[in-house]
């Protein structure tokens, strides 16, 4: 049983120090051939350092790890990768302006009697790559770039399957995924299995590890707090060991619209972006969250982008606290009382080489003025206040926001909108790749913010979060609202949203509709 | 973990922390980040190195007393003032290729609208034109979604033939008193004007760049112009303003040669650009835009104008002072964007 050579993985006994701190405790972490092993854990409970050592890319202070049966040396970083270990990483690693079969072969051509590459046989290789994952609709002459982003990841699992046919790490694959993409996604991964790879499967969705996941461990803390098959746990159970008892319920249920009398912050009819919105027309009470589900590419990102100026509608026309509102852009939005929480936290929400309170004060430079210089003890002030009741974990507010965890990130991003005490939060997926208490946190400090008489807009995929937070959903497919279900009526479930967005049959391809 | 140092002190009172305490600290860091082999610092104290060795080599020729460094800060003042300028551009992300091509451009204006119109008017519109030219690239920049790379680079070659034009090459005298002393040979007490244009500009500089929303929002746009954008950053106006502001300092430089020079010629300058862009990459600049520093650039100015003296001195021929300062640039680049890869 413990014989090194029965598993795709075995990491026995890890620790690892990096200075003063401990990241790994004595952590051991085996995945069988064949088997999908799910790992889970909060931003910075260890879950990367693991996956870094069982790479070969990083030694373990003690602890042995092999890969198929081979005991990595860590004397050289391919070490693990010759021993047949694959991972995928959150960004994708393929060129998009070369083709499937170039992307696979990157950096590992088959190479002719000359040195050249032996494009024929390159080809074959990969048609026959595709067809043992089962993946259909990828033309292996295609360019990468023009694939939809749930391709371009199966042809990034190919490519790391190719050469890791012992071991293959998938870390958060299904974050950029909508719904159906991820089921997809994960025929493919039972089929990788099928073939006796043993995979890891990193993922904050919980639920998808009993989906999909033969076995599953926690790690909280750096340590190993549960590991178990998924047949012999529950998610009750996951839960309580991924908080460690600490478990914060979000009760179910807004605090409520307030009823009608009071006029509405915001009112939007027959907003439309060419192409891609199509006649959007709602309104939004003091007090409400409404929520928008939607496929990727349903044009849920470009509702919000429109209502902050991002982009220029077409058509229709905006009030905002009843007055016209038609932002020439972002700044415009801002002056007038909107803010985005973008869905993109590294290209919209943060400079990350730039320090936290840097970040958090953009929004507000000009108040932060005295005379006409910036006031460094304001700004300093404001942002240490905001800091602390979003609780952001970091040395200081002077640290750079590229060392913060993604969830101590995306406060970073919260921190700024509510400096700018928006009258309206647009929020597109703002729980995204962030842990379970971080979401808690941001879904509270919403409430809060709305229940002042403001309201808030709220993207997300998570069918479930949508409705723990919303007063109202609209469903949006192909640029248009399909359905709104109100909270209290009987179809106020996931089986009824999920059954709008499937009815309006939407586009299950990313990229269309959803420009930056 | 590593430790950061580059972090920025706490202000002591408001504005009051001094341009000389800033340059100590800084200068601290520098020292502190160069001993652990990070970032141009490493550069800045290789060419302290340099500078010692003159010392000694050149000892008794006069290199290193108070005389020497005031010409040598005379000297620099058109590249500091126009390294200033492009500390901001390339905060902001983007490079102004023409920058020292608008110098003999508005030295001509000048030279050739002073007689007619008077000092001040002169000078306006001389300063107008870099203004005027920093406009044009900024708006195509922005408006048509061009890199400024490109569009300051079609620039230079543009002013380099119109500065042809109005004199057919000839040079054109300048021998206004008033103007030669303020813009060229004057001093006030024992203060060299030069030097005081050089401070004015460093302190300027400074406050904008660290002490104003404006600067913030210079280096946001150039660390990531989209978040900046989503931030409520007018990116654009950001873009357009630091061009306008480093034609304009193009355009002072020009004026700052003439009346050195005591008159226009159509290659005033014409060398400056690469000494422009080393001296603020010296300074720790990041060509990647998002971090500037104005103080570095003025030292990086001050440390190359040494290192060229020292040259002079030692009497290097000036194809010898060229091959060694294109060395020192293409060490400098190569330094700071190694720093910036093990920062990663």
């Amino acid at each position: 049983m413990s014989d090194d050579s029965d598993h795709a993985l075995d990491m026995t006994a890890i620790s690892k120090r990096f200075g003063p701190t401990l990241v790994l405790d004595d952590v051991t972490f085996r995945v069988r051939p064949g088997r999908i092993h799910g790992l889970v854990g909060h931003n910075g409970a260890g879950k990367s350092t693991l996956m870094k050592i069982a790479l070969g890319a990083v030694p373990p202070s003690t602890g042995t790890v092999s890969v198929g049966g081979r005991r990595l040396t860590f004397s050289r970083p391919a070490e693990a990768r010759t021993a047949g270990a694959g991972m995928v990483l959150q960004e994708l690693s393929l060129v998009p302006t070369l083709s499937v079969v170039d992307n696979i072969f990157l950096n590992a051509e088959r190479t002719g009697p000359f040195g050249t590459i032996a494009g024929r046989a390159e080809r074959r290789e990969a048609r026959s790559l595709l067809e043992e994952l089962g993946i259909t609709g990828v033309p292996p002459s295609a360019l990468v770039g023009d694939l939809s982003i749930a391709q371009q990841q199966m042809v990034e699992i190919a490519k790391a399957f190719r050469l890791g046919r012992r071991l293959l790490i998938l870390d958060e694959p299904t974050a950029p995924l909508s719904r159906q993409e991820v089921a997809r996604l994960f025929e493919l991964v039972r089929q990788a299995a099928a073939l006796g790879t043993g995979i890891v499967f990193i993922t904050h969705h919980l639920r998808e590890i009993f989906e999909v996941c033969d076995e599953v461990t926690v790690l909280r803390g750096g340590r190993e707090v549960l590991s178990a098959g998924t047949s012999e746990t529950s998610l009750d159970e996951v839960v309580a060991a991924l908080v460690g008892g600490s478990l914060r319920v979000i009760e179910a249920g807004g605090t409520g619209p307030s009823p009608s009398g009071r006029p509405p912050v915001l009112e939007v009819e027959g907003l439309t972006v060419r192409g891609k919105l199509e006649d959007i027309s709602f309104s939004l009470a003091p007090g409400e969250i409404v929520g928008v589900a939607g496929l990727a590419g349903s044009g849920r990102t470009t509702l919000l982008q429109a209502l902050f100026g991002a982009i220029r509608p077409d058509r229709g026309r905006v009030r905002l606290d009843g007055a016209r509102y038609r932002p020439r852009g972002p700044a415009g939005a801002i002056a007038r009382g909107a803010f985005l929480v973008p869905e993109d936290r590294h290209v919209h929400g943060v400079i990350l080489e730039h320090t936290i309170e840097q970040n958090v004060v953009l929004p507000v430079l000009r108040e932060l003025r005295r005379l006409c210089f910036f006031s460094a003890r304001a700004a300093g002030r404001a942002v240490e206040r905001i800091l602390a009741t979003l609780d952001v974990r970091a040395t200081g507010r002077h640290q750079v926001v590229q060392e913060l965890s993604g969830g101590n990130q995306q406060k970073v991003v919260f921190s700024k909108a509510l400096l700018s005490r928006p009258r309206v939060l647009l929020l597109d997926e703002p729980t995204f790749g962030v842990d379970v208490q971080t979401a808690a946190e941001v879904i509270r400090r919403v409430r809060q913010e709305v229940a002042t008489g403001r309201a808030a807009v709220w993207v997300s995929s998570d069918l479930t979060e949508l409705l723990q937070v919303s007063d109202r959903i609209l469903v949006l497919a192909d640029g248009g609202i399909r359905r709104v279900l109100r909270r209290g009526s009987v179809d106020f479930t996931e089986e009824a949203l999920l059954h709008a967005m499937q009815r309006a049959g939407g586009r299950s391809e990313r990229g269309q509709g959803e420009a930056t | 973990m590593k430790a950061r140092i580059s972090r920025r002190r706490a202000p002591a009172d408001g504005v009051s922390g001094t341009v000389s305490a800033e340059f100590s600290a800084w200068l601290r860091t520098a020292w502190i980040r160069a001993y652990r082999g990070q970032n141009s610092a490493v550069l800045i104290v290789a060419m302290l190195a340099t500078i010692a060795v003159f010392a000694v080599l050149l000892h008794g020729t006069g290199y290193l007393t108070v005389g020497n460094f005031v010409g040598i800060v005379r000297q620099t003042t058109v590249i500091s003032i126009m390294a200033v300028a492009t500390v901001f551009v390339i905060s902001a992300g983007e490079i102004d290729l023409s920058i020292a091509a608008v110098v003999p451009v508005a030295g001509y204006a000048l030279g050739l609208l002073l007689p007619r119109f008077g000092l001040i008017p002169a000078v306006a519109i001389a300063l107008a034109c870099g203004a005027a030219i920093g406009l044009v690239n900024g708006l195509i920049t922005v408006r048509l979604h061009m890199p400024s790379f490109v569009v300051t680079l079609g620039m230079l070659g543009l002013l380099q033939g119109v500065a042809q034009v109005p004199t057919n090459t000839l040079a054109v005298i300048v021998d206004d008193r008033t103007f030669t002393f303020i813009f060229g040979s004057g001093s006030l007490g024992p203060i060299p004007v030069l030097v005081l244009w050089t401070l004015g500009t460093l302190v300027l500089g400074y406050l904008v760049l660290v002490w104003t929303p404006a600067g913030k929002a210079v280096l946001a746009t150039g660390a990531n112009v989209n978040a900046a954008r989503f931030s409520g950053i007018r990116t654009d106006l950001v873009k357009v303003a630091v061009l306008v502001a480093s034609g304009t300092a193009g355009a002072l430089g020009g004026l700052l040669y003439v009346g050195q020079y005591h008159g226009a010629r159509y290659d005033l300058g014409s060398s400056d650009l690469l000494t422009v862009i080393a001296a603020a990459i010296i300074g720790g600049t990041a060509l990647s835009g998002g971090k500037g520093s104005v103080v570095g650039a003025v030292v990086g100015s001050l440390l190359l104008g040494a290192v060229n003296n020292g040259l002079i001195i030692l009497g290097l021929s000036v194809p010898q002072q060229l091959m060694f300062r294109g060395g020192i640039i293409i060490a400098a680049v190569v330094l700071s964007s190694r720093a910036r890869r093990r920062r990663r």
